[in-house]
């Protein structure tokens, strides 16, 4: 897969105010014939997979509002490969508005957290990786810490869908009529609807999912793995249309909806390949 | 499988528009039994999903499964392997469906298999 790492710093150093004042440019050119000196500072990421920094900090604030939830967790956000072949490695993330510019710093698992700053808050600042669109995914990342190795709560899942949601994170497509169901769908209520189908991502290729809440014990249908590959086999062509289109393998549905379990079930994770 | 479990073309259609993660995509291949219709449990009706498993241990080749078993809802991925569903015959399908669950490796042999008795839930 192609993988674009276009964003550059174009830089020409050099005073800002000749590049407002025909008088410096006719001074430079006087002077000794030198070009003047122009500072131009530019991202030229050509179709990002950027996001909204006011929306991702809406999300924060979500999350800190809903964290009864998951009141031992702390939120990360985390990047993931969308596209075969996404090079996920040094991956290069900034925050840009107007003026506002800062880089943020990924975790080796290429999660993160955002800073708080007013100045990209007012600028509408956009949060920018050096990947093409459609190359990566994203979503919020809590997990509740000291959980046995291969699992996840449930509680943890949940804010985790609804704060990906009020952070725009999973909105991602081309067409008209998509942003608009988009629309009507971009919300945390949404993690609370029958069936909600917001995927979720395990470290490796899933075979089992299991919920454990004391001594109750249930494993996921094969239909709430695999983005629901085992309903709808003839949706092959349409993978490139889901940001699992790499981790088809990894994904699953949880049953965020469904109030008889409880926050605290344990989601157990069994693989296709047991740990080496 | 497909047919019987395939959800509605509006709420397809409703996903697809949505995109990313709110839709569900597949990258299974129809495959034995995947013609639209239900996929029976097992080639012998009589057949338990218990007596099922101990008929394909790990190392087992695709061939002796769809011998012993019958033909499955087929889910393929890029790395090689390939799940096999053996769902709950149509008739006994309901909220809380049994199923049994056949991996394979690259090399096409069974590495893991499980089975999900009935749902418990209250």
């Amino acid at each position: 897969m192609l993988c674009l790492r276009v964003t550059a710093r174009i830089v020409f150093v050099a005073a800002f105010s000749a590049t407002l004042s025909g008088v410096g440019l006719d001074a430079g050119a006087q002077s000794g014939g030198a070009l003047p000196q122009v500072t131009i500072t530019a991202k030229a990421n050509r179709d990002p997979v950027e996001k909204s920094y006011r929306r991702m900090v809406r999300g924060m604030d979500y999350f800190e509002a809903h964290r009864a939830l998951a009141p031992a967790a702390a939120l990360r956000f985390r990047l993931y490969p969308r596209a075969r072949g996404t090079d996920m490695a040094g991956i290069s993330l900034d925050v840009v508005g107007s003026t506002a510019d800062f880089p943020v710093e990924l975790a080796p698992d290429n999660t993160f957290t955002l800073p708080r700053d007013p100045k990209a808050l007012e600028e509408n600042a956009q949060v920018i990786p050096d990947r093409k669109a459609r190359s990566m995914t994203w979503r919020a990342d809590i997990r509740t810490p000291g959980l046995p190795p291969d699992s996840r709560r449930l509680g943890d899942l949940r804010l985790e869908c609804r704060v990906g949601m009020e952070a725009g994170l999973v909105s991602d497509t081309d067409s008209v009529l998509g942003r608009l169901v988009s629309a009507m769908m971009d919300s945390p209520d949404y993690c609370g609807r029958k069936n909600p189908r917001y995927l979720f991502f395990a470290d490796r290729p899933l075979f089992s999912v299991t919920l454990v809440a004391g001594t109750r014990r249930e494993v996921l249908p094969v239909n709430k793995l695999y983005a629901g590959a085992s309903d709808d086999p003839a949706l092959k062509n349409e993978l490139p249309s889901c940001d699992c289109e790499a981790l088809v393998d990894r994904t699953y549905f949880a049953p965020l909806e469904d109030s008889s379990w409880p926050d605290d079930t344990r989601v157990e994770l069994s693989y296709m390949e047991d740990s080496p | 499988m497909r047919g019987a479990m395939a959800s509605p073309r509006a709420a397809r259609a409703a996903a697809f528009a949505a995109g990313c993660c709110l839709w569900l995509a597949g990258c299974a291949a129809p495959s034995p039994g995947s013609d639209g219709r239900p996929v029976p449990a097992f080639r012998d009706p009589a057949m338990s999903m218990q007596e099922a498993s101990g008929l394909v241990p790990p190392g087992t080749a695709k061939a002796e499964v769809l011998a012993a078993l019958g033909s499955a809802g087929v889910i393929r991925f890029d790395s090689g392997f390939e799940v096999w569903v053996y769902p709950a015959a149509a008739r006994q399908r309901a909220a809380g469906e049994a199923e049994f669950v056949v991996l394979f490796d690259p090399s096409g042999r069974v590495r893991k298999t499980r089975l999900r008795p009935a749902s418990t839930s209250p």
